[in-house]
């Protein structure tokens, strides 16, 4: 597999320079040509959750991302977020959370081909690198599994990526693959996503490519493959054991004049594959044990907004989504979850979300909830 | 499980390089004659509401467009035109 992404980086690159050649050096960097934008969202978080007749209500999170843009060039830009937010942590108890979410470099050699090196969202699927966003997710939550604590998948990778979009007749086709520290085995064969430093020589290979097969580019299929050497070099145990993630993606997003609105339905489906290895409980654990380390997930959106009504009711959108999670054995509880909303939108990228929220955890209880998010794009 | 997922991603990859490698990234006629209030109607949709010409200013909307076009791949076709569209409109 990795041969094959070294082949399509050295494609690419003769595809690149060729089209240097063919269109010359049209772009100016005078000085002068730096355009920058300053924009973001701002939101808070609150919900009320019932269990076992008892209910808890908590604003759970406020916060602002910033995202700055500067375009150098025709060619060169640089794009960076980062985000601020205040998180309930118990009881009269609150963190503050600032993180990198991207920065990168970006460089456009060709109508088809760009670069980009630095911390970037993660292009396996949509959900991450798309739709996360608190004012472009419809729902208030993330979908179990593909966004949030429990995601099978890396939320950001360091290193360099290649994309771009190509038109091929009345169709569209878009790809990106990407070369980064990968994720690192835990001890009890689960993988960590912070790949702020690699522990082993092996660097993960990511790609995605989209289909969007009508000329009116309504409808996108789209397929990830993600390979990494998660185990640590020289570990005993862990030295060479890889990890892969495969993704399948949809996005079917249409004015529909019969319905007399948008209708838009999306999904993705993660499998997680972790090469067998023998985990230990602990230090006085001299026999270990294994197990099948594949886990998947998977979610599926439905919303529709009558765009053609009149005043309150046009800005009104009813979205629903069901998400489960089917954990490698030992690494968690398999869960479910149904979620109903009705947002509200005050302009194109700012929104009241009012969700009721159904959790079926394996084993346990359902729990429901209800969650409001009010999301400002800046 | 790897190598069926290894095998439709290959393929997809192929597909993609013999378009690039084999002049086959052109648009059809209908697609190329798309102006850029169409393309603007189409592609923002895909994954937010559309923004109206007025939310940011002509310079801006240089930049988001080079933005989206890396983040959503857009062809440099169509971020040309729905920047000219937004810019005009504004």
């Amino acid at each position: 597999m990795k041969k094959i992404y070294f082949l399509t980086l050295l494609l690419l690159g003769m595809q690149a320079a060729r089209a240097q050649d063919a269109e010359g050096s049209a772009d100016s960097n005078d000085p002068g040509n730096t355009k920058f934008l300053l924009t973001g969202y701002a939101y808070l978080d609150a919900s009320v959750a019932f269990a076992g007749g008892e209910s808890q209500s908590n604003i759970d999170e406020s916060g602002f991302n910033s995202i700055f843009v500067w375009k150098k060039s025709d060619k060169l830009m640089f794009e960076g977020e980062y985000e601020v937010a205040a998180i309930s942590s118990g009881y009269g108890k609150w963190a503050t959370d600032v993180a990198l979410e991207y920065a990168s470099m970006n460089y456009k050699v060709s109508k088809y081909l760009s670069f980009q090196a630095g911390k970037f969202l993660s292009p396996i699927g949509t959900f991450q690198e798309r739709l996360h966003p608190k004012w472009i997710n419809k729902l208030a939550s993330a979908p179990v599994g593909i966004g949030g604590a429990t995601r099978m998948q890396p939320g950001t990778e360091i290193g360099f990526s290649a994309r771009g979009g190509v038109p091929m007749g009345g169709a569209k086709l878009n790809y990106i693959v990407w070369l980064s520290n990968g994720p690192v085995l835990n001890a009890n064969g689960s993988l960590g996503y912070k790949n702020l430093a690699d522990n082993n020589k092996g660097k993960a290979l990511g790609g995605r490519i989209g289909l969007l097969p009508f000329s009116n580019s309504s409808f996108e299929i789209g397929v990830s493959e993600y390979t990494a050497t998660v185990g640590t070099d020289g570990d005993q145990y862990y030295d060479g054991i890889g990890a892969n993630i495969f993704a399948l993606d949809f996005n079917f997003v249409k004015q529909v004049p019969g319905l007399k609105g948008i209708i838009d339905i999306k999904g993705q489906y993660n499998a997680l594959k972790v090469d067998d290895a023998r985990y230990f409980t602990g230090p006085t654990d001299t026999q270990g044990y294994t197990f099948d380390n594949s886990s998947n997930t998977y979610y599926a959106q439905l919303a529709y907004r009558p765009t053609s009504a009149t005043g309150f009711v046009k800005n009104l959108e009813l979205v629903g989504r069901y998400a489960a999670v089917d954990f490698a054995e030992t690494l968690g509880t398999d869960q479910n979850r149904l979620t109903l909303g009705l947002n509200y939108w005050l302009n194109w990228n700012s929104v009241v979300k009012l969700n009721f929220e159904n959790i079926d955890v394996s084993g346990q209880s359902s729990e429901q909830a209800l969650l409001v998010v009010v999301a400002f794009g800046l | 499980m790897k190598k069926i997922s290894t095998a439709i991603f290959g393929i997809g990859l192929f597909i993609v390089l013999a378009a690039m490698l084999s002049n086959g990234c052109t648009a059809s006629a209908a697609v190329a004659e798309k102006s850029g209030s169409q393309l603007w109607g189409e592609n923002c949709l895909r994954c937010h509401n559309s923004p109206s010409p007025g939310s940011f200013s002509d310079a801006q909307w240089e930049v988001v467009g080079m933005h989206m076009e890396s983040r959503a791949n857009l062809t440099s076709d169509e971020t040309a035109k729905i920047v000219e569209f937004l810019k005009s409109a504004n």
